[in-house]
């Protein structure tokens, strides 16, 4: 039998590919993003009875989305795990931070994912006596770096509210956890170039013992975590950074 | 608060679609749970200012002695 799953960030990147994985192994994906990318396009060609696409800016109207996963669910059926890879990042240093430039990452990244969460585990929403969240929160959650300062503390905020939600739901089976990727080349990535230049790849690619990773590298752990291997585990962080969070590559 | 809103809203706290009536012994629905009590101590602390002990709440038999527990914030 099909699994469905609620797949955010779905038009790119890790939320892509977490995507396209699920749906290749047979499962039924509802994907959403702000907007249709062409792989979106594809993905709905390629998969046309199992890949439903929702274009949602989910950063408003937030306490609206639990009652819009309800909705979903009595669309494409109950749902047995949900991936919240929506987010936004800033590189903005603390002197010219505001409230505005706060709300915005943690709109996206932190109160969404909750929200959603909220509507996934809703009884009428999810499968009968087990279903699997994960947030893709990052290794930024644990280190520190100048001018992340905003979305370091959201995907920080993303582990707290993971442990206790683990606590919270674990009656209902459900298992929450969440995945730490490392320095990976995704579009986000490419999109501050001007940041994320070429010699910083270089250096941080020098950082990570295992070298800089791909975006199959955390939907491999993703797809453990979303299946019933992983039905013993709840409430934990997996980074999954090539061992860039051990220290410096001598 | 109408009182039709307050059901509305238990429901919602209870997760359910069936719709509910003041007369429904709480002992009787199966989302009558722990989490469903906290929900309902922060929809009276929110709505109406009401801090509720789980003493009353353990008192209360019925959805009516919920709204009971109101001070008449919930009206037909």
């Amino acid at each position: 039998m099909k699994n469905c799953y609620l797949i955010t960030g779905a038009s790119s990147g890790i939320g892509y590919q977490i995507s396209a994985d699920l749906l290749a192994q047979g499962d039924l994906v509802v994907g959403v993003s702000r907007s249709a990318s062409d792989k979106v396009r594809q993905l709905k060609s390629d998969y046309p009875d199992t890949f439903f696409f929702q274009e949602k800016d989910l950063s408003v109207e937030i306490d609206s989305l639990s009652k819009w996963v309800v909705q979903l669910s009595k669309e494409f059926g109950k749902f047995s795990g949900f991936v919240h890879s929506a987010g936004i990042q800033q590189i903005l240093p603390l002197k010219v931070n505001t409230h505005k430039h706060m709300l915005e990452v943690f709109n996206l990244n932190l109160f969404a994912g909750l929200a959603l969460a909220k509507g996934i585990t809703d009884k009428r929403v999810k499968v009968e006596n087990s279903a699997s969240v994960v947030f893709i929160s990052s290794v930024a959650s644990v280190m520190g770096s100048p001018g992340i300062i905003n979305y370091s503390a959201s995907k920080a905020s993303i582990n707290g509210a993971m442990r206790s939600m683990a606590i919270e739901l674990a009656p209902l089976g459900v298992r929450v956890n969440s995945v730490l990727p490392g320095f990976i080349e995704t579009e986000m990535i490419s999109r501050w170039s001007d940041v994320y230049t070429r010699e910083y790849i270089d250096k941080a690619h020098g950082k990570c013992p295992l070298g800089i990773g791909g975006v199959d590298d955390i939907s491999n752990m993703v797809l453990f975590l979303l299946s019933d291997k992983a039905k013993w585990i709840t409430g934990a962080e997996f980074k999954v950074d090539g061992g860039y969070s051990l220290g410096d590559v001598q | 608060m109408k009182k039709s809103d307050f059901l509305d809203e238990l429901m919602e706290i209870m997760q359910r679609d069936e719709a509910l009536d003041s007369s429904d012994e709480l002992d009787s629905l199966g989302e009558w749970d722990s989490m469903t009590v906290l929900g309902v101590i922060s929809m009276f602390d929110l709505e109406f200012g009401i801090t509720l002990t789980i003493d009353q709440l353990k008192a209360a038999k019925t959805i009516q002695d919920l709204i009971d527990l109101s001070n008449a914030n919930v009206s037909n």
